[in-house]
């Protein structure tokens, strides 16, 4: 039997402690989701299903060349997809109704990281993903490429175009940027 | 290689460090740098163990709804099996399902547990802002948690060894007391509406809790305001048979719902597995601190009947609910004198409205371990609680001064709008 990759034996120990896995990665997954869902608040709320889901079914997870992390982060992306789905059938409704009694929306209000946050809400979840795992968290371009299974370079063409992106959500969301 | 590719490996040594850059790049590196400086948000240790807390506890209650299943999509066999379990269970309830479903609900939230809550406070009044209560609640009487309503905190509260410590991001002010005592609910907000059904259940002698069924769950309910002569106000308790854990609160005046608390998480700790630092609450800087304390017994030494203009010329000046309210017109306003401080009543027949700022007034005591709830009407968070004399009590903060409603005869949800309509004499 060949002899496991350093990844596979951290793999192994990682999904024999699911708890210390639960307070290694909860804070960043948190942070991840809120780039999507846009408050820290609904973010817990997705979390917490992330973890029952990983608490569960980690211990049967097997191993595919990828850490625990990229598996985490792929139950958020895909819960934070559901969360954002309901949510805008549900505003969708809100819209009619709020249309057939003649109502309209009053724009939020402008406060500066509030504006940023809703800006990095705007950008596809490729563009955060990355952008949350190299500038949020830290991670270097070589593990971004090896938690979102591309490579180094496609990583760096994302964070171009999330940078672009963004600088356009930016300015719709009222600000100058150069 | 392309300018775009030339432009995205720049950016990379421009975010990795390795380089000053300029141009697009540049500019690219700064937004996005101050975007992720937006998204850093630190969550504390304690936060993180609530969190898996709660997950422990939900993992626990998936396996068993799916367990659940699987036994039912085991076939006839088993499906006889359980009608003969649902008949002993049956047999069970009717004679003495109390007893059983209070034990297990005890084993399932724990005698000496601390309770790492979340809740969801709603109400049917449209005055009512959702708002979400999270917190931990150490059997002992400590209690941190923190309010939000649209995302934002309304409240942040710490209730250690008896002393009260309650902020008010929105005012930048602060409530201190010195005491449970010093305040009218007597800590009362410490107890959590889950700490308190917790405390129902240990204190409840076997066979006293109205217990019944609605499909799988359990309905218990509790007195919220029995004075004789007042609207009765229950609060109606869901545990989940799965677990036995509460799901749901719901208080009910005259049998209509008028509130309700959802139970989002909920999981119990064991206080050695608390995190250091979760009891704690540091006012920030140039915080207006108003200190409350409890100077004994209060005593009332004069009562006197003073003018609307007399009332407006007071400091801080009495909170009211306008002309008329509830159908009644302002019948009377008292200023009273205390061993240690003063209050002012204004009536409105049996309804009143009292606004005191160092000592509270003996008819608006509430008793220890009494459930309180508090719930946001517009940007304002309304505590309500219960009296000693077992009367329905809405209170607020103002930066300068407490104000309490007292309003016996209200019916519905009525008592749950006062907190809106509350406002200085002027």
């Amino acid at each position: 039997m060949p002899d496991p990759s350093v990844d596979e034996r951290a793999f192994r120990a990682e999904q024999s402690d699911v708890e210390a896995v639960f307070r290694a990665y909860y804070p960043e997954i948190v942070r991840y989701l809120a780039i999507r869902l846009g408050t820290v608040e609904e973010a817990q709320d997705v979390a917490s299903d992330v973890f029952v889901a990983a608490l569960g079914g980690l211990p049967r997870l097997r191993w595919r060349r990828r850490p625990v992390l990229a598996w985490l982060y792929r139950v958020a992306a895909n819960m934070a997809s559901d969360r954002l789905s309901a949510r805008e059938r549900r505003r969708t409704g809100e819209r009619r109704a709020a249309g057939e009694a003649g109502l309209t929306a009053e724009p939020p209000p402008v406060e500066d990281r509030d504006a940023i946050r809703r800006a990095l809400g705007r950008l596809s979840p490729d563009h955060q993903l990355v952008v949350h795992l190299r500038l949020v968290e830290g991670r270097s371009f070589a593990e971004v490429a090896r938690i979102t299974g591309r490579s180094i370079g496609a990583c760096q063409m994302t964070m171009l175009r999330a940078g672009r992106a963004l600088r356009t959500a930016l300015r719709q969301e009222g600000f100058g940027v150069d | 290689m392309s300018t775009d590719r030339r432009t995205a490996v720049e950016l990379a040594h421009i975010l990795n460090g390795e380089s000053a850059g300029d141009g697009e790049a540049l500019a690219l590196a700064r937004t996005l740098t101050r975007a992720a400086d937006a998204a850093r948000t630190p969550l504390s240790d304690a936060e993180i163990e609530r969190a898996l807390a709660t997950a422990r506890t939900r993992l626990t209650r998936d396996r068993w709804r799916r367990s659940r299943g699987q036994r039912l999509a085991a076939g006839l066999a088993l499906a006889a099996a359980a009608v003969i379990a649902a008949i002993l269970l049956a047999s069970r309830l009717t004679n003495g399902p109390v007893v059983d479903v209070q034990a297990r609900a005890i084993s399932a939230i724990g005698r000496h547990a601390v309770l790492a809550v979340t809740e969801r406070v709603s109400a049917r009044s449209a005055a009512v802002t959702p708002s979400r209560r999270t917190g931990w609640f150490a059997p002992g009487g400590d209690a941190r948690w923190t309010q939000t309503a649209d995302g934002r905190t309304i409240a942040e509260t710490l209730v250690l060894h008896g002393r009260v410590t309650r902020y008010d991001p929105r005012s930048h002010s602060a409530i201190v007391a010195t005491s449970c005592r010093a305040l009218a609910s007597a800590c009362a907000d410490a107890v959590d509406p889950v700490a308190a059904y917790r405390g129902a259940l240990l204190s409840s002698p076997p066979g006293e809790l109205s217990v019944s069924r609605r499909g799988a769950d359990y309905l218990l309910t509790l007195p919220v305001q029995d004075h004789p002569g007042a609207r009765r106000v229950t609060q109606v308790v869901t545990l989940e048979s799965a677990t036995f854990l509460p799901v749901r609160i719901v208080w009910q005046a005259d049998g209509r719902t008028v509130a309700a608390i959802r139970v989002e998480q909920i999981a119990a700790v064991a206080p050695r597995n608390v995190p250091p630092g979760t009891f704690t609450l540091d006012l920030p800087p140039s915080t207006h601190v108003r200190e409350v304390s409890s100077q004994g017994p209060v005593r009332l030494l004069s009562t006197r009947a003073i003018s609307v203009d007399q009332a407006r010329s007071l400091r801080p000046r009495p909170l009211w609910l306008g002309g008329r309210f509830a159908g009644r017109a302002l019948s009377r306003i008292e200023l009273l004198r205390y061993s240690g401080g003063r209050a002012v009543r204004v009536s409105y027949g049996p309804t009143s409205v009292w606004t005191y700022t160092r000592v509270v007034p003996p008819a608006l005591l509430g008793g220890r371990l009494i459930p309180i709830k508090s719930a946001v009407f517009g940007r304002r968070l309304v505590r309500f609680y219960r009296s000693r004399h077992g009367l329905l009590v809405a209170e607020v903060d103002t930066t300068r001064a407490t104000a309490a409603v007292v309003a016996p005869e209200l019916a519905g949800t009525a008592i749950f709008t006062v907190g809106e309509r509350l406002r200085p004499l002027r």
